[in-house]
């Protein structure tokens, strides 16, 4: 598979170790073409999985006639479709992507290593290899509304256009998030897998997740993908600071060795309370830390798919 | 509390702000940093603030109030109110007025007053160079130690711990004059500090009135009140005298008047010792008030009567005041003398009646011994010797000696009753008037010619002014009956209204009985009508109503014999012998006793018994050959038994304004503690020790 521009996010060389993998679902999709993943259709192209009873009106090509001449009883044989799959990478876009840890200079000043970059490397290697499994991947940026949307596709060079859109996400101070998953819900109308990469510091964290659900009522697998930077977890040793919110939150001096234990509490409190959400809404919760490499998170993500 | 060294306290005040200060100063520069999960910092932050800002204000409280002490003691702190008189150096006059009244003498718990003014005044009377100093005893009669302010204060202090309290009424004034002498600079270059110091209980009574203004200027004027801190309740006898009742002096009243000076009543009894009798009264004394309490008892033979009034088990802070020495001289029935020019006897003459008014006895024996009657050319001393009352009626015309003979008796407490039936009364009244120094409320002058003075009515009377009180509700059916002749005409009315000297007045608005006194106690009364002409003898009304009218003049002379002790004594005794002849007897003392009790000195028919001051009060009299001749009753004053103080501010503010005065109260001590920065350092230490101890407690 070839990508027209190579991304800076696109380490081929690296992916090379994961390319004997695909990014599977259990669930039954919707897809355009053929392809490796269970279709929701039933019809008899597919794999025999069963025979059923014939009833009333069902087409007789799927009749099987020598069971009847053995049995007298009409059954009609039952054949799994596949189908290829159909994914949409939805990136939060929200400026708390942005952070990169306490080593960062400043919101702006560089987003490396900051949790926006890390969904980019992410996002970018999922889509490779989706790709490379024939399957359509779309890219929604989520911002105040649905800042950016390429519906799925499997042609390489929509690829390469849902890596290169990838590549020039930018972060927007917003603190909602459930009104661009509005516009992407509206925009979707196949099943398929819809796979957020979040941190879930979002005001409307409920709203968020109702809107989640709603893809999950239209029998979308959504794949929640919490972003965690370590230094989110715990707040510097020594120091006064005068912490700056991403998102037009303002500013708070404090010294954080007096609140370290009440923010520590808080935030896993928090970190706990989105997973329970995101499982109460029935989407697939993975926490992932960008402490860790990319790759490992993303190879462990896709054994753990592929079951 | 003060401070020596107050310009340390005020550096620390201002240091007290360096931890605010250093806290600014060096709190930590905020490092910027952006941060995803400001929120929950924000609730952390809240959560946290309320704990950091207690720890804070705690820890900058404790670390403020520490500076602060520290501040405090390194100032010199001194508890107590400065002291106005301090033991500073330098040149002073210092004068110590001490109270030694009776009141001084009052039942603290366990200890006196005066022990305690004892021990203050004594802390004044200590060695100071450049320092000189006198004692007052302020009594009735203020002393000084020392002519003069004086070094010698071992001899102030064996003065003070010898002197005891006086059964005298203090003289603030005298006092404060005697001070103010005592501190008078010496010319114009003495500028010597000026220290006066007034150790007194400060009795509302002596207190009051008093002003400082005698004293030199820029005199620091040290109140010292002993006076104990919650009002001492005392009981007292305040007054106790005797008096006869009726114009016949057949009976006696003894009134004694009890004060009872505290907030609560009190159930009492009063033991009367009168001669060898014994009259106990049981009363209640009500707070604040003075009870009167009298009793009636038989009049002994004539002569002098002394006796005591005590308060039984009266329990009280002042014993002194709980008995008074009461005398009374007996006179027995009053001796007349009419003076009248004789008369036919053969019809009733105007001055016969007066006679049978005065002594209507019907024994003609009895009657001439207290009646006598005396023709104006006979008048002289000899003639009046032992009269009670000198009557006169129809005396015709009076020289100019014997005016003055009887104007003389009337000084000398005799009382004169003047019956005016002639026209030259108007004559005599006027010179025997101006000679005894009575101002007469009219001026009285004969009838003019044609004037017809008879059947004359007297006006409506009040019933409860004598001589009429006797009478009662039947006094105006008396007045219906009564017509009177004679008598003079009022040259010049009244123009001031009603005058209570005139006690009845005839309708035609001319006086009937005029009532006059002098200011010295002499009494002139007068009958304004010709009682042979009038019908007053013949209603019988004349014997009452000169019997109340007599008895009212006589009692001017029944005064009470009672001086106060403390005070002179001079007493004019009539008597035929020499004053070396007489003897002064204290009647509380044995015969032997060396006291000084005054001197006797011939003084023409009398002896005049004169005594600088009575030290304590008792019976004392003058006898002649075991004759009395004379007693007198030496009483405590009654203002020494209230013992209510001057409130504090009253006595700072205005009686002594003007002067830098300090007061202070229930003889409290002055000293001022001086190791109360050792306090202070601890209480700073303290206060680093609770820092630390919060600093540790907030963190865990």
């Amino acid at each position: 598979m070839s990508v027209a521009r190579a991304s800076r996010f696109l380490d081929r060389r690296a992916l090379a170790g994961l390319a004997h993998m695909r990014f599977s679902t259990s669930h039954r999709v919707e897809g355009s073409y053929s392809g490796r993943h269970q279709s929701r259709q039933q019809g008899g192209a597919g794999e025999f999985v069963d025979f059923r009873e014939y009833s009333g009106g069902e087409d007789l090509r799927r009749l099987d006639w020598k069971v009847m001449a053995r049995t007298g009883k009409a059954f009609v044989r039952l054949h799994q479709e596949e189908t290829n799959l159909v994914c949409t990478l939805a990136i939060d876009g929200s400026s708390s992507m942005d952070f990169a840890g306490n080593g960062s200079s400043g919101r702006g000043s560089s987003t490396s290593g900051s949790k926006l970059e890390y969904a980019q490397y992410l996002s970018t290697a999922l889509a490779y290899i989706i790709g490379l499994g024939q399957d359509q991947v779309g890219l929604a940026v989520l911002g105040e509304k649905l800042t950016e949307h390429l519906p799925p596709g499997g042609a390489p060079q929509h690829l390469s256009l849902v890596i290169d859109q990838i590549e020039k996400v930018q972060t927007q101070p917003v603190t909602r998030c459930s009104d661009a998953l509005g516009d992407l819900f509206e925009r979707t109308n196949r099943r398929g897998v819809l796979l957020l990469l979040s941190d879930f510091l979002m005001e409307d964290l409920e709203e968020t997740f109702a809107a989640l659900r709603r893809f999950r009522h239209r029998r979308l697998e959504v794949i929640a993908l919490h972003l965690v930077h370590p230094d989110e977890e715990s707040l510097p040793e020594t120091g006064t600071f005068r912490f700056i919110g991403l998102e037009n939150e303002g500013s708070l001096d404090c010294t954080p060795s007096e609140i370290r234990g009440i923010y520590q509490e808080r935030f896993s409190a928090y970190l706990t309370m989105v997973r329970q959400m995101a499982l109460a809404a029935g989407c697939d919760y993975r926490r992932i830390s960008t402490s860790q490499s990319y790759l490992e998170s993303l190879g462990g993500f896709l054994v753990e798919r592929t079951g | 509390m003060t401070f020596a060294a107050p310009w340390i306290l005020a550096l620390g005040f201002i240091a007290a702000a360096a931890p605010v200060v250093v806290h600014w100063l060096t709190r930590p520069r905020p490092v910027k940093l952006h941060l995803s999960t400001l929120r929950f910092v924000r609730d952390a932050v809240q959560q946290r603030r309320a704990a950091h800002r207690l720890r804070d204000f705690i820890i900058l409280a404790l670390r403020t109030l520490a500076i602060l002490l520290f501040a405090a003691a390194f100032a010199g702190p001194r508890w107590g109110t400065p002291a106005l008189i301090a033991d500073s150096d330098g040149d002073a006059v210092r004068v110590v007025m001490l109270d030694v009244s009776q009141s001084m003498g009052a039942v603290d718990g366990t200890t006196t007053v005066f022990q305690k003014a004892r021990s203050v005044a004594d802390k004044y009377l200590q060695y100071r160079p450049g320092l000189r100093t006198n004692l007052i005893l302020v009594g009735a009669r203020p002393a000084a130690v020392f002519d003069n302010v004086s070094t010698n204060f071992k001899a102030l202090r064996e003065e003070l711990a010898a002197i005891d309290v006086q059964p005298q009424q203090i003289d603030v004034q005298a006092g404060l004059e005697l001070a103010a002498r005592q501190l008078a600079p010496k010319d114009a270059q003495d500028k010597r500090r000026r220290e006066l110091i007034v150790i007194s209980d400060f009795q509302r009574a002596n207190w009051g009135s008093t002003t400082f203004d005698s004293l030199p200027e820029k005199t620091k004027i040290q109140l010292e009140s002993v006076a104990s801190a919650k009002p001492l309740a005392n009981l007292a006898v305040v007054r106790a005298n005797c008096r006869t009742l009726g114009a016949r002096r057949d009976r006696l009243q003894v009134e004694v008047v009890v004060g009872n000076y505290s907030s609560a009543g009190r159930e009492g009894a009063v033991e009367i010792t009168l001669g060898d009798a014994v009259y106990p009264i049981s009363s209640t004394f009500p707070p604040q008030e003075a009870t009167l309490l009298t009793q009636e008892v038989p009049a002994p033979a004539a002569g002098w009567l002394w006796g005591n009034v005590r308060l039984v088990d009266a329990d009280d802070a002042l014993a002194a005041d709980d008995s008074r020495p009461l005398v009374f001289q007996l006179r027995g029935q009053p001796k007349y003398a009419i003076l009248s020019q004789p008369s036919d006897r053969r019809q009733i003459t105007s001055s016969q009646l007066l006679g049978y008014g005065l002594a209507p006895e019907s024994n003609d024996e009895a009657t001439s011994l207290r009646l006598e009657e005396v023709e104006p050319s006979r008048l002289d001393n000899q003639s009046l010797h032992d009269v009670d009352l000198i009557a006169i009626d129809h005396c015709g015309k009076l020289n100019p000696d014997q005016i003055g003979l009887l104007a003389k008796q009337i000084r000398l407490g005799c009382p004169v009753l003047y019956v005016t039936g002639e026209a030259i009364d108007a004559a005599n009244l006027d010179a025997l008037a101006a000679e005894s120094q009575i101002k007469l409320p009219v001026r009285l002058a004969p009838p003019l010619a044609g004037t017809n003075r008879h059947d004359l009515q007297l006006a409506a009377t009040d019933t409860a002014v004598a001589p009429f009180s006797t009478f009662g509700d039947s006094l105006p059916s008396l007045i219906d009956q009564l017509s009177f002749a004679g008598g003079l005409s009022a040259s010049s009315a009244n123009s001031a209204g009603k005058d209570e000297r005139i006690r009845a007045i005839y309708q035609d608005g001319t006086p009937a009985i005029i009532v006059a006194r002098s200011s010295s106690g002499g009494s002139l009364a007068i009958l304004n009508m010709d009682l042979a002409k009038s019908n007053i003898w013949k209603t019988g009304a004349l014997v009452p109503i000169l019997d109340e009218l007599i008895q009212e003049l006589l009692a001017t002379d029944a005064h009470e014999q009672v001086y106060l002790s403390g005070e002179p004594l001079v007493a004019r005794i009539k008597t035929t012998g020499a004053a070396q002849t007489l003897q002064i007897v204290d009647e509380t003392k044995a015969a032997d006793s060396t006291t000084d009790l005054g001197e006797l000195i011939d003084d023409g028919d009398a002896v005049l018994w004169q005594w600088d001051a009575a030290e304590k009060p008792g019976i004392y009299r003058v006898e002649n050959q075991g004759e009395t001749l004379f007693a007198a009753a030496v009483a405590l004053p009654a203002e020494e038994s209230d013992l209510a103080t001057v409130p504090a501010d009253v006595v700072r503010d205005r009686l002594a304004a003007g002067y830098e005065v300090a007061y202070n109260a229930s003889g409290k001590q002055t000293d001022t503690q001086q190791d109360l920065w050792k306090w202070f350092t601890i209480g700073a230490v303290m206060c680093l020790l609770l820092e630390v101890v919060a600093l540790l407690a907030f963190r865990t």
